[in-house]
């Protein structure tokens, strides 16, 4: 047994809190990107129009068949080339860029999954309701269906919110430094990586228990 | 066979059962009955021992319930249960749920429990139905081999929890001719039930429970045609108009 | 199986579409690039000391990037931009060479080591350094040169040529060692320190860097004939005479005008960042000779020296070339060979982690659902707490470094003193297995609980004990329920046993990064792994389909399906 010295954590909080906003840009940004991007999909795997919910189909089981370290390694590889193509230059930090698209496009395939549920969810009877009162199919779709959906699903969405923040750490593998790159960086410098590691583990499993605790909250709220 | 001595039972604040006695002998019948939330149920399964209880007695055939040195697993081999739900096991075939107590917990070999299963299934009209499983049968069929089940065991005595509360109105009358029969053959039976005319016809005694307590504990003629209590009389009145 | 095929026909499809690589737009040359964009973009590294790394507040420096920096300077003047904009690329040996092909990094100068392979992929300036490929170990290890590394632990970075260089050596001269492969030198140091290895190979400069990184450098020594010499130099594009004469011609007036000589002082015989430290590693005659007359000589021998002038002119677009699948790699056998190894690893690892997560999870699901037994209730809670609010990735590190060091010492020395390939999986095995087991319990827990309470007090009332009640109506019945969820379940744990790669087990992602390393062929590597994983998930979807129809009740809708 090693005695611990957790000193370095502490000097080195500045660092810490960079990493911290890298986790936070890259969670907040697939969230909103993938809940958007994850409804359409969502609504155009159940649409009636065959070649739509085929392609949505695809897509989404394609992205969840893949694991994401390949994600976001293959977008590492590809978002360069599409920025190039786009602007005819490298972009700032491509790392978080292609770190943001993919995390973006990978969640918006599970969030599409999870809405789906919660659409199907629904009764039948909401969706003739919206039509008998006149609504076209999107519109009741928009005003009925959908924020009743959101609300059966809204524990789900969450607990899928927190485990993508727990998997934002895997940009580790483009050498990104979020909170856990950087704890790991900081770690390796000053030859204090065990302590570094349990730092971040415990961290992370402050903030988990946090939302699980407020995901059950918000279930117990809607069951009743 | 079954002595129940002043027992209470409570969840929490809320008085389940206070102070029950009575007393069944062997081979009597005894409906018990009262409206829902009475307490009857709890009554029926504290005798299995599926329910603790905090004061009183329960003794079945010598066996103290109370004494911790009792073996309540065994003492439930001999116990047969019926319940509301049938409570087959869906997985397992009507053969393999008669079989599964009597391989793992009286040890006979499986060619004597299947003997020993198929005889009961012909009681209850069932033998071609041996190898289907419970969600290909009718409510009626299910509790017929619930029921099957429950004496494949050899139980000195048998309770019935609402056997007959969640079937069809043309099913109730094929699980009430097994009980019967069952009555008929001398078998101990403690039935919680809304079936008058079964208690009119079978029953040795009627039990009325009313809020955790038993109101009258009399012979069945006796309980329908004058009843001791005020409250019986209305939960009797009542039944009858229905 | 043709409902597999028609499963299968739309991933294809939509991979080609979705990979089918924009083709760069052919540059005219990258001073013209900066000219118009009015930014440059350089690689460094983050930690090849004391060429390019993090000094103090994350600024790099270094040799290396002193010299790209006033290489930087002579471009400002040549295109009359003195406000030019220099962006900063932390690049590492995985991806350096792609970077730069890609267009993402214009110039990279950190310890890039000019050989022919990558001269078929970028262009190499005139060399900055030469370095020989030595070993650091301890003191009191023994090892002086590399014939006492038989059957030793050898770690080295992934990517570099020591890594080729080692594998070679091991496979010629049979002198069955264990070879580690590091993601950078900081963790090849740090692997070297725990005792994971007793000697860490690689070019003797960084060699004297990470040792002064130590805690007691004294405790490190440099040793051992150098294997090979080797030149690096600044990498950018191909095909680029103008952008490459401006580089050489700064460099070799660096050189010869004895600036580089300086700058050779300040990094390597005085004390430089982060701690202050002396490499102490004096200028060797291989060094004065470049500094006299600069030149671009590489030390591979295989081929013979580019030279730029008469190099044919090529469109700069990708160059697809499925063939390199089937070509030999370095250290023998085909590049197919790794895919299969890496599918090997990857399903090894996914079952027998699954087994693992079986055999916890049931328990402990079952003890979450128990009405009775608090304390185990709260006990399998706290487990499932634990291990599913942490991120999978800092579990693995945390079984990976951190357990041996908390386990006692002679323990954790015993697990460290095991084949690489042993502690990887053992690391990766356990975090995998203990994760997916707190999800297999909340699944258990799940069922168990939508099973009516009836059927356990049918099952007491027949007089079954409570484990046979379990054994033979709640868990039959319960584990039907989660047949789909634990589907899911198990095509997650293939999924995150891609993540074993950044500990260095060679599964399929990691295989897929090597493949790139070695061929700098991405989009063949990484399509023939994507396509590998969409077959496992294939295989698996169609086995658990099999399965829930085998153990379907008659007359019985399964419940809990999706």
């Amino acid at each position: 047994m090693i005695g611990l010295d957790f000193s370095s954590a502490l000097a080195a909080w500045p660092l810490l809190l960079e990493g911290a906003i890298v986790t936070a840009r890259i969670t907040l940004t697939a969230m909103l990107v993938g809940l958007v991007w994850g409804t359409v999909l969502a609504v155009a795997r159940l649409s009636p129009v065959r070649p739509l919910a085929w392609l949505a189909t695809l897509y989404i089981n394609l992205f969840r068949s893949v694991p994401l370290v390949m994600v976001i390694l293959w977008f590492f590889l590809i978002v360069p080339e599409v920025l190039h193509g786009l602007f005819g230059r490298a972009v700032g930090d491509i790392r978080l860029a292609s770190a943001m698209v993919a995390f973006a496009l990978f969640e918006a395939a599970y969030y599409a999954e999870i809405l789906r549920a919660g659409i199907l969810s629904v009764p039948h009877g909401q969706m003739e309701a919206g039509l008998a009162l006149g609504f076209t199919r999107g519109a009741t779709l928009r005003s009925i269906i959908l924020p009743q959906a959101f609300r059966n699903m809204l524990p789900l969405l969450l607990t899928q919110a927190v485990i993508l923040f727990q998997d934002t750490s895997l940009v580790y593998v483009i050498g990104l430094a979020d909170f856990f790159g950087m704890s790991y960086k900081i770690g390796d410098r000053d030859g204090r990586l065990t302590e570094m590691l349990i730092m971040a583990g415990a961290v992370y499993l402050c903030i988990g228990l946090l939302f699980s605790r407020l995901v059950a909250r918000l279930q117990k709220r809607f069951s009743k | 066979m079954i002595s129940i001595r002043n027992v209470s039972k409570h969840f929490g604040a809320f008085q389940v059962l206070n102070g029950c006695s009575a007393e069944i002998a062997r081979g009597e019948v005894v409906v018990v009955c009262g409206p829902s939330g009475s307490g009857k149920s709890t009554l029926i399964r504290c005798i299995n021992a599926l329910e603790p209880i905090q004061a009183g007695e329960i003794v079945v055939d010598g066996v103290s319930l109370t004494d911790p040195a009792t073996d309540l697993t065994r003492l439930r081999a001999r116990v047969g249960m019926v319940f509301q739900h049938f409570e087959l096991f869906n997985h397992m075939s009507i053969m393999d749920n008669l079989c599964l107590a009597q391989v793992k917990v009286l040890k006979r070999p499986r060619a004597e429990a299947e003997a020993n299963g198929m005889r009961l299934l012909e009681r209850v009209g069932l033998a071609d139905q041996a190898a289907k499983h419970p969600a290909q049968l009718s409510g009626g069929q299910r509790q017929r081999a619930a029921i099957a089940r429950a004496l494949c065991m050899d139980p000195v005595c048998m309770l019935f929890d609402e056997p007959t509360s969640s079937l069809d109105p043309e099913m109730v009358g094929e699980v009430l001719e097994v009980m019967v029969e069952l009555a008929r053959e001398g078998m101990t039976m403690m039935c919680v039930t809304h079936e008058m005319g079964f208690a009119r016809k079978v029953a040795n005694r009627v039990i009325f429970m009313d809020q955790g307590a038993i109101l009258e504990d009399a012979p069945s003629r006796t309980f329908f045609e004058q009843p001791g209590t005020e409250r019986a009389a209305r939960f009797l009145s009542r039944l009858l108009d229905r | 199986m043709p409902k597999l095929l028609r499963i299968l026909a739309p991933f294809a499809c939509l991979l080609v579409l979705l990979l089918a690589p924009r083709p760069v737009l052919a540059l005219e040359g990258t001073l013209r690039k900066i000219q118009e964009s009015g930014a440059i973009t350089l690689g460094h590294r983050e930690s090849s000391l004391p060429f390019s790394y993090y000094g103090d507040n994350q600024q790099v420096i270094g040799y290396s990037h002193t010299l790209m920096l006033r290489v930087v300077r002579a471009i400002k003047a040549q295109l009359a931009m003195p406000d030019l904009r220099v962006r900063l690329m932390p690049v590492n040996s995985s991806n350096r060479i792609t970077l730069v092909q890609n267009g993402t990094v214009d110039l990279e100068c950190g310890s890039t080591t000019n050989n022919a392979e990558r001269r078929k992929q970028v262009a190499f300036s005139n060399t900055i350094f030469i370095v020989g490929t030595r070993l650091l170990t301890h003191v009191s290890s023994g090892v002086k040169d590399f014939p006492d590394l038989a059957g030793k632990t050898v770690v080295t970075t992934a990517g570099t040529t020591s890594e080729r260089l080692l594998r070679r050596m091991n496979d010629d001269n049979r002198m069955s060692m264990s070879l580690i492969s590091a993601k950078d030198h900081g963790e090849s140091f740090m692997i070297l320190t725990t005792g994971r290895a007793v000697a860490f190979m690689m070019d003797d400069a960084l060699l004297f860097g990470e040792r002064a990184k130590a805690k007691n450098p004294r405790e490190w020594i440099v040793t051992g004939t150098p294997l090979s010499q080797e030149a690096y130099g600044c990498m950018m594009r191909k095909d680029d005479p103008a952008f490459r004469a401006l580089v050489n011609e700064t460099l070799a007036w660096l050189m010869t005008s004895g600036e580089a000589e300086r700058i050779y002082a300040q990094w390597f015989t005085s004390p430089i960042p982060p701690r202050g430290l002396n490499l102490h590693f004096p200028i060797s005659e291989a060094m004065k000779n470049l500094f006299r007359e600069p030149n671009d000589l590489s030390f591979d021998q295989d081929e013979p020296r580019q030279t730029a002038a008469t190099t044919p002119a090529r469109p700069t677009g990708y160059h697809w070339n499925w063939g390199i699948l089937t070509s030999a790699t370095p250290s023998g056998g085909t590049y197919l060979h790794w895919l299969i190894t890496g599918l090997f690893w990857t399903v090894l690892l996914s079952v027998s982690a699954w087994l693992l997560a079986l055999a916890l999870g049931i328990p402990l699901g079952i003890a979450r659902a128990s009405t009775h037994r608090l304390v185990w209730r709260n006990l399998a809670m706290a487990y499932v707490e634990l291990f599913r609010d942490i991120p999978l990735l800092v579990q693995l590190f945390l079984w990976y470094f951190v357990l041996p060091e908390l386990m006692p010492g002679p323990w954790g020395e015993a697990i460290k003193g095991w084949r690489p390939e042993a502690q990887q999986f053992l690391a990766a095995w356990l975090c995998l297995g203990m994760f997916t087991a707190a999800r297999v319990a909340e699944q258990v827990r799940a069922a168990l609980q939508a099973i009516p309470p009836g059927q356990k007090e049918a099952a007491l009332a027949l007089g079954l004990t409570s484990v046979q009640a379990y054994r033979w109506v709640l868990l039959p019945v319960a584990l039907r329920i989660t047949l789909p969820p634990l589907t899911s379940e198990f095509l997650n744990v293939f999924k995150n046993s891609s993540v074993a790669t950044t500990i260095g087990l060679l599964e399929l992602s990691r295989q897929a990064q090597q493949l790139v390393d070695y061929t700098a062929q991405p989009y063949e590597a990484f399509i023939a792994v994507t396509l590998l994983y969409l077959l496992i998930n294939l295989t698996v979807l169609f086995g658990m389909r099999r399965l829930e129809q085998g153990v379907r009740v008659p007359g019985l809708a399964l419940e809990g399906r999706e």
